[in-house]
């Protein structure tokens, strides 16, 4: 006797948002392995790179609702005034003042670039995968 | 004469070259840094940019380079400012691909972000900044038939 295939799928469509918000967990985990790089090369000189070490800080938001936040002062990070938080997921590093005035410089002092090589150095891919992959086996 | 695959001085002479930038700022386009007599303060303010390469990496296995750089774009008041951001996003923003006489091939550039209203901390004079991406050759491009 032949049996009939079937080769039906059932998509469980209540597991999206949990996919959603790991997907989004570890892009906060990728947001935390910058601020770390990123804290590393951070100048720690006068006259305004005093205190840079310790102010890196990256905000996790799921469709403009705040999910978790990452700082290395231990303080709850404020949204940047111009960042605009859209749908999706999104994850916000960054540091605060002097930071850009390091970053890129001023009238009397040269750029010390510390911020854009770091993040470059920061697979950001495969930090979300090694934190996902994991935590998807066991969303079942 | 060996080559050097440095992009802020070829950008340099991009946006010393563009009309509408050299209307500002009278050829006063700088790399890294100000020179001396551009940024005197409040009573001696000058519209000038100042170029900062922020990174620049190369494309593993291929002769190109990924690089991103700051302008900064100081004008004697707010709304030259942005006129001066405006006139060198402009020049480079998707300006395709040009060879310099050294054989430095920039394929393209892009503005990327920017574009904040700023007040310099040391000198109070307005500007602007925005990022520039672009990929360029790390190796001397000579065209053929040459």
């Amino acid at each position: 006797m032949v049996r009939k295939t079937n080769a039906r799928v059932v998509l469980n469509r209540q597991k999206f948002e949990g996919v959603r918000l790991v997907l989004a967990d570890g892009l906060l985990e990728a947001g935390r392995q910058m601020v770390l790089e990123i804290s590393n090369a951070a100048p720690d000189a006068t006259p305004y790179g005093v205190g840079l070490l310790n102010q890196g800080a990256a905000i996790g938001y799921v469709d403009g609702k705040k999910i978790g936040d990452v700082s290395l002062d231990g303080r709850a990070p404020r949204k940047p005034r111009g960042a605009r938080v859209k749908k999706g997921l999104t994850t916000i590093v960054g540091w605060g003042f002097p930071g850009r005035f390091l970053e890129f410089g001023t009238s009397k002092m040269a750029a010390r670039p510390f911020f854009t090589p770091a993040s470059k150095r920061i697979d950001v891919r495969g930090e979300v995968e090694d934190y996902v992959k994991p935590r998807l086996r066991n969303l079942r | 004469m060996t080559f050097y695959p440095d992009v802020v001085g070829k950008l340099v002479i991009e946006l010393r070259d563009d009309p509408a930038v050299d209307a500002i700022v009278a050829g006063r386009v700088r790399g890294f840094e100000p020179k001396s007599g551009d940024a005197d303060g409040p009573k001696n303010y000058k519209a000038h940019v100042v170029i900062v390469q922020l990174a620049s990496e190369r494309i593993s296995q291929t002769a190109v380079q990924r690089f991103t750089c700051a302008i900064r774009c100081y004008g004697l008041t707010p709304p030259q400012a942005a006129e001066l951001r405006w006139a060198c996003s402009n020049a480079l923003h998707l300006a395709g691909g040009r060879l310099h006489d050294n054989g430095l091939h920039i394929y393209q550039t892009v503005d990327e972000s920017g574009g904040e209203q700023l007040k310099d901390p040391d000198t109070d004079q307005p500007y602007q900044i925005f990022i520039v991406t672009g990929h360029a050759s790390t190796l001397e491009v000579v065209p053929t038939g040459s």
